[in-house]
C-alpha cells in the first residue's frame, strides 16, 4: 500500500466514530471521502498527523506505518489544509506560505526556500496579492493563500478537509481545477472531504463513502453514486443523470428518506 | 521587500529609544547632570556626588527597569501566543498574583535565601500558568474562560497575599521593591539576582519565533507542519515564567507591560513573531525606563512608582482594546 489507513478504529469516550476503516489510496490518484456530517470523515484525516490516535489500526505510507517516520519527514511528504482554518491577524500572504516550509528550517530561510515561495505563489495566482494581509481577502483568495501554504513543502500527498466550504460556485472550482492540474502535472497523491457530492464526482478518482463509521462503498464516481448509497448514506431520495457534462454523474436530490433522523 | 525594511528600521528606532531612555534616565532627577558630567562619572572612580547618583543609583535602576519591561513584554507576547489570545498577560491572568504569591512565602519562610528571590517567583509564574491554561484549555483557549479562570487566580493569591502581609509584616519588613511594586532601590545586587535567569530567557526568546508563528494556524495546521504543539506549548510557558517571575522578583507587581507592548509592537511592525518578539522586548525596555524617569521627576520630591504610571497609562488602553476588538477571540 502506498498511502492510506488499515483497519482503523477510533472512539470518543466510548462512542465508536471510526470502526475498521481500511482505505487504498494509490499513487497519483484523487481519493475523495463523502458522508454525513458526523460520519467520522474528518476524524480520519486527522489520525494522519497524530491529532487522534486511533485504539487500533494505522496509517500506512509505503508499506510502513506512518508514526515511524520521523515528524518533520511526514510533515515535508505530506501537505495538510485544515478545515476553515483561524486567520491570523496581522499576516500577509507571503508569510502564510513562508509558514509552510516550516518543517525545512534550519535556521532561517534559505534562498532555496524563498525560490519555492515565490513559484507556489506563482502556481496558486497569488503573486500580486502576496504583500496582502489575509483579513482583507476574499473567501476564495484566502483558501487559496492556505492551498499555497500547504503547498510549499512541494508535497507528495495532499490532504485536503472540506477546502470548498464556504466558496461560492466560482471559487470552488478554481480551488478543485488548481489541485487537479497539480495531481495531473506532478503526480501530487490527493485525499480530501467533499461535502459537494457532484464536485466529488467530477474531479475525484475514486470515492469512499464513509457512514456511521465504516467505508460503506468504494470505487468510482459513477459506481458509488447511485440511488442505494443515497439512500442508505444520506437518507436522501434522488435522481441521477449519469450524462453530465463530461459524462459525470450529477446528483438531483428529491426529498429526505420518511423516518430519517 | 519594503515591509522587511520598514521592520528593521522600526528594530533600530526602538533600540535608539532604550539608549536614549537610559542616557535620560541617568541624567535627570532631583540633581541633574549634562552628558558630559555623566560620563565623566562613570569613568571616573572618585567618590563623588554624581558617581554615587550616576553609577551606583541610577545606572543599575534604568537597567533593573529596562530588564523588566522586556521581560515582562516578552513574556506577555510568549502567553498571547500560547493561549492564542491577545488579552493574555501576566498580569491579566493571574500570573503576577501567584510569582507574588510564590516570592511572598518565600521571604516568610526562607527568610535567608533572598538572592534565590527569582528562583521562588518564577516557580510561582510557572505554577500559576500551567494552572491557568488548564482550566482555560479545551481544545484552544476560551478568551471568556481564560479572563475568568485568571480573575479567579489573581483574586485567590490577592487574598492570600494579603494574609501574609497582614501576618508576617514584621518578616517581610526590609524586602525590596518586590512588596512596593517600583523600581525604588533597584541596585547593581537586584541586578545581578535577576540577570542570569533574565538573560536565559531572553536567549531562548531567539529559538521561538518561527514556531510561535506556527503554532498561530491553529493546531490542526501546526501539527502537520510537525511542530509537536503540546511540547512546545509546554516549553512556551515554561519561558514566560522564567521571564515574568524574573521581573516580578524585582519590581512587585507591575501590570499592563506585558499586555500593552505586545499590542503597540504588534501596530508598529506586524504579527511575524521573528519580528515581534524582539520589537516588543525594545519597547517593553524603553517604556519601562522612561516611565520610571517620568514617575521620579513628576512631583519632586516625592516618587511616582512606575507600576501606578504604567496602570494609568494601561488601564484606559485596555478598556479601548476591549472595545475596539473586531470580535470573537481569536488572535
Amino acid at each position: 500500500m502506498y498511502f492510506g489507513f488499515e483497519n482503523v478504529t477510533v472512539s470518543y469516550k466510548n462512542r465508536r466514530v471510526l470502526d475498521g476503516v481500511t482505505i487504498d489510496i494509490p499513487k497519483g490518484r484523487i481519493v475523495t471521502v463523502i458522508g454525513r456530517n458526523g460520519c467520522g470523515k474528518s476524524t480520519l484525516l486527522r489520525t494522519v498527523f497524530g491529532m487522534v490516535r486511533p485504539d487500533s489500526g494505522s496509517v500506512v505510507l509505503e508499506g510502513k506505518k506512518l508514526h515511524s517516520y520521523p515528524t518533520n519527514e511526514v510533515a515535508r511528504r505530506i501537505g495538510y489544509l485544515a478545515q476553515s482554518p483561524a486567520v491570523p491577524q496581522g499576516m500577509d500572504v507571503r508569510s502564510l506560505a513562508a509558514c509552510g516550509r516550516f518543517p525545512f528550517r534550519k535556521g532561517g530561510s534559505s534562498r532555496e526556500d524563498e525560490r519555492i515561495i515565490d513559484e507556489t505563489l506563482q502556481v496558486t495566482g497569488l503573486t500580486g496579492l502576496q504583500h496582502r494581509q489575509l483579513a482583507s481577502l476574499s473567501g476564495g483568495e484566502r483558501q487559496r493563500a492556505w492551498l499555497a501554504m500547504a503547498l510549499c513543502r512541494k508535497p507528495e500527498i495532499l490532504i485536503l478537509d472540506e477546502p470548498t466550504t464556504y466558496l461560492d460556485i466560482s471559487c470552488r472550482l478554481e480551488i478543485l481545477e488548481l489541485v487537479q492540474r497539480l495531481n495531473r502535472e506532478t503526480g501530487m497523491t490527493v485525499l480530501m472531504v467533499l461535502h459537494d457530492l457532484d464536485l466529488a464526482a467530477r474531479y475525484s478518482d475514486t470515492l469512499i463513502a464513509l457512514h456511521e463509521g465504516k467505508v460503506f462503498a468504494e470505487g468510482t464516481p459513477r459506481e458509488v453514486l447511485c440511488k442505494q448509497t443515497l439512500r442508505e448514506v444520506f437518507g436522501v431520495e434522488a435522481q441521477l443523470m449519469n450524462d453530465g457534462a463530461d459524462g459525470y454523474p450529477v446528483v438531483i436530490p428529491v426529498r429526505r428518506q420518511e423516518g430519517d433522523r | 521587500m519594503k515591509t522587511r525594511e520598514r521592520q528593521v528600521l522600526t528594530i533600530v528606532l526602538l533600540a535608539l529609544l532604550c539608549g536614549i531612555g537610559i542616557i535620560v534616565s541617568v541624567s535627570v532627577g532631583t540633581v541633574p547632570f549634562t552628558f558630559g558630567e555623566v560620563l565623566k562619572a562613570l569613568r571616573s572612580q572618585e567618590d563623588s556626588t554624581a558617581r554615587l547618583l550616576v553609577y551606583h543609583l541610577r545606572l543599575p535602576r534604568a537597567l533593573c527597569g529596562g530588564m523588566v519591561g522586556m521581560c515582562l513584554a516578552l513574556s506577555g507576547c510568549i502567553l498571547q501566543c500560547v493561549m492564542r489570545n491577545t488579552l493574555a498577560s501576566p498580569s491579566t491572568i493571574g500570573v503576577t498574583g501567584g510569582a507574588g504569591f510564590a516570592g511572598y512565602l518565600m521571604l516568610v519562610a526562607l527568610p535567608g535565601l533572598g538572592p534565590l528571590l527569582p528562583v521562588g517567583t518564577i516557580l510561582g509564574a510557572f505554577a500559576s500558568t500551567m494552572l491557568i491554561y488548564l482550566l482555560a484549555y479545551r481544545k484552544g483557549v476560551s478568551p471568556l474562560r481564560m479572563i475568568l479562570s485568571g480573575l479567579a487566580v489573581s483574586a485567590l493569591f490577592g487574598a492570600l497575599n494579603d494574609v501574609i502581609k497582614t501576618f508576617f509584616a514584621d518578616a517581610l519588613g526590609n524586602a525590596s521593591g518586590f512588596l512596593v511594586g517600583g523600581l525604588n532601590g533597584a541596585g547593581w545586587t537586584e541586578l545581578y539576582r535577576i540577570l542570569p535567569f533574565a538573560v536565559c530567557g531572553i536567549l531562548f526568546c531567539l529559538l521561538l519565533p518561527a514556531g510561535m508563528n506556527i503554532l498561530l494556524l491553529g493546531d490542526e495546521t501546526a501539527a502537520s507542519l510537525g511542530l509537536r504543539t503540546q511540547n512546545f506549548r509546554f516549553l512556551l510557558i515554561v519561558v514566560s515564567s522564567l521571564l515574568s517571575g524574573a521581573a516580578i522578583s524585582v519590581a512587585g507587581l507591575v501590570a499592563f507591560v506585558g499586555l500593552i507592548v505586545p499590542h503597540i509592537a504588534r501596530l508598529l511592525v506586524g504579527a511575524d513573531h521573528r519580528v515581534l518578539l524582539p520589537a516588543s522586548g525594545l519597547l517593553g525596555f524603553g517604556l519601562v525606563v522612561l516611565c520610571d524617569v517620568l514617575g521620579r521627576v513628576i512631583l519632586p520630591p516625592g516618587e511616582i512608582p512606575v507600576s501606578i504610571l504604567l496602570s494609568v497609562i494601561g488601564a484606559p488602553f485596555f478598556l479601548l482594546m476591549l472595545r475596539t476588538r473586531d470580535s470573537g477571540g481569536e488572535v
